[in-house]
């Protein structure tokens, strides 16, 4: 699955999977390491939507002791109710140690679940140009 | 003094033929020394990267720092060509294979054909006029497109200046095979060329200024020659892009499914050595 974000921005897509990979290896942990980013962030085309993805559905993100939750919570805010938002931080502090499941997460939302899209949405609905070279 | 060749000893690959451009491979290709890192990787049961010599991917401990039953994912495949050219991923779920549930990837570096691929962090600018690939692959495939090698921007025919090595399917060779330059560009016909196999390959594309010369497992194998825009000579080839490998990550994907062995870009035509480079390739690993 992907999801479609609030802000149809490649740099705001990149920050959130940047911010999900730091729930996983903290700043001060990941630093001169490659792997940055939790997953990709792609652009429809016409310019109007950012996605990010794909997002396992049986893939738990490790989460750091060291997380720093509220800086992803505060990420995603914009997108999502005050609510949701405690919801989401309370789920991911208390898997601290754990693993947490970030397509549940979004499901969990409903803010968020009705963007979510899956690839072959995406094929269909024009995201990967096909007669570009 | 005539030097003694010393039996058990191979001169590396790039010792003999250098000048290559970019060289990515899980074997040492250059100098005598051991000691050179060739891929990082990260293992999944920590998320933790190290990096690896030829030597220690050979020798078991690659695997065992990996550990049992784990997965190893690539986050850099190091050039050994001495231009810095290393192929990276830093997005994890992008990254291929090497290592799967404990044990090392028979062929290299498995590329999931859903979104993996590697990209040089800067663009390889150059001005040149023709090049040549060398390419060990396995492809799990013959449907669907798959960007194996691309030194190219997005966009039509006629705009863009670059290289690409793009399958279709059932074709080797896609029409988006192409070379393009200042006056125009050549590529594989429209409807493709080439019979794409599942085989383990040594593919040798040398770009020329009128025609792609496409070689499999040292024999050619196709000839393209399609203007597909402007005419031809194509004229000087302008580089301005990042170096794609697996897939073409600058928005229409095409994600290669299958395994990498090694890749070797010239930014020249190395028609007077590819049947010397592609002997040393096969004599590594024993594909015809």
């Amino acid at each position: 699955m992907y999801l479609i974000l609030s802000n149809p921005s490649v740099e705001y897509g990149q920050a959130i999977s940047h911010e999900l990979w730091m729930l996983a290896r903290p700043r001060g942990i990941s630093d001169g390491e490659t792997s940055q980013f939790y997953c990709g962030v792609m652009s429809h085309p016409d310019g109007t939507q950012v996605a990010i993805g794909p997002i396992d559905s049986d893939q738990l993100v490790p989460v750091h002791a060291q997380a720093d939750v509220p800086a992803f919570v505060a990420l995603i805010s914009e997108g999502v109710t005050a609510e949701e938002a405690t919801a989401i931080e309370s789920a991911i502090t208390a898997a601290k140690g754990g693993g947490v499941n970030i397509l549940q997460l979004v499901e969990s939302s409903p803010s968020l679940s009705p963007n979510l899209i899956t690839r072959e949405q995406m094929e269909a609905t024009g995201w990967f140009p096909t007669d570009e070279v | 003094m005539t030097p003694v060749a010393l039996e058990g000893f191979k001169t590396p690959l790039l010792n003999e033929y250098g000048g290559a451009a970019a060289a990515y491979s899980l074997r040492r290709l250059k100098s005598w020394d051991d000691g050179k890192r060739v891929v990082r990787v990260r293992r999944a049961s920590d998320n933790s990267e190290k990096d690896f010599t030829a030597a220690e991917v050979a020798d078991g401990t690659l695997v065992n720092w990996v550990g049992a039953g784990n997965d190893g994912f690539v986050s850099t495949w190091y050039d050994q060509s001495g231009n810095a050219n290393d192929a990276v991923q830093a997005t994890t779920t992008s990254q291929p294979k090497i290592v799967d549930g404990g044990v090392l990837v028979t062929g290299g570096i498995d590329f999931d054909g859903v979104d993996d691929g590697l990209f040089t962090v800067s663009n390889l600018t150059d001005t040149l006029q023709s090049a040549t690939f060398f390419a060990v692959t396995k492809e799990d495939t013959t449907s669907g497109k798959a960007c194996m090698v691309r030194i190219r921007p997005n966009g039509a025919p006629g705009t863009l200046d670059g290289f690409s090595w793009e399958k279709v399917t059932d074709d080797t060779y896609g029409p988006n095979t192409l070379i393009e330059g200042a006056n125009g560009a050549v590529s594989a016909t429209i409807a493709g060329q080439g019979t794409r196999n599942t085989s383990k390959n040594l593919n040798t594309l040398i770009y020329q200024q009128s025609q792609i010369l496409a070689y499999e497992n040292g024999a050619l194998d196709a000839t393209l020659n399609t203007v597909r825009s402007g005419s031809v000579p194509v004229g000087d080839v302008t580089l301005v892009d990042q170096l794609w490998l697996g897939q073409n990550f600058d928005d229409n994907a095409r994600p290669f499914n299958g395994t990498m062995s090694e890749v070797i870009i010239y930014f020249t035509d190395q028609s007077a050595n590819r049947a010397a480079i592609e002997n040393n390739i096969n004599n590594q690993y024993d594909i015809y």
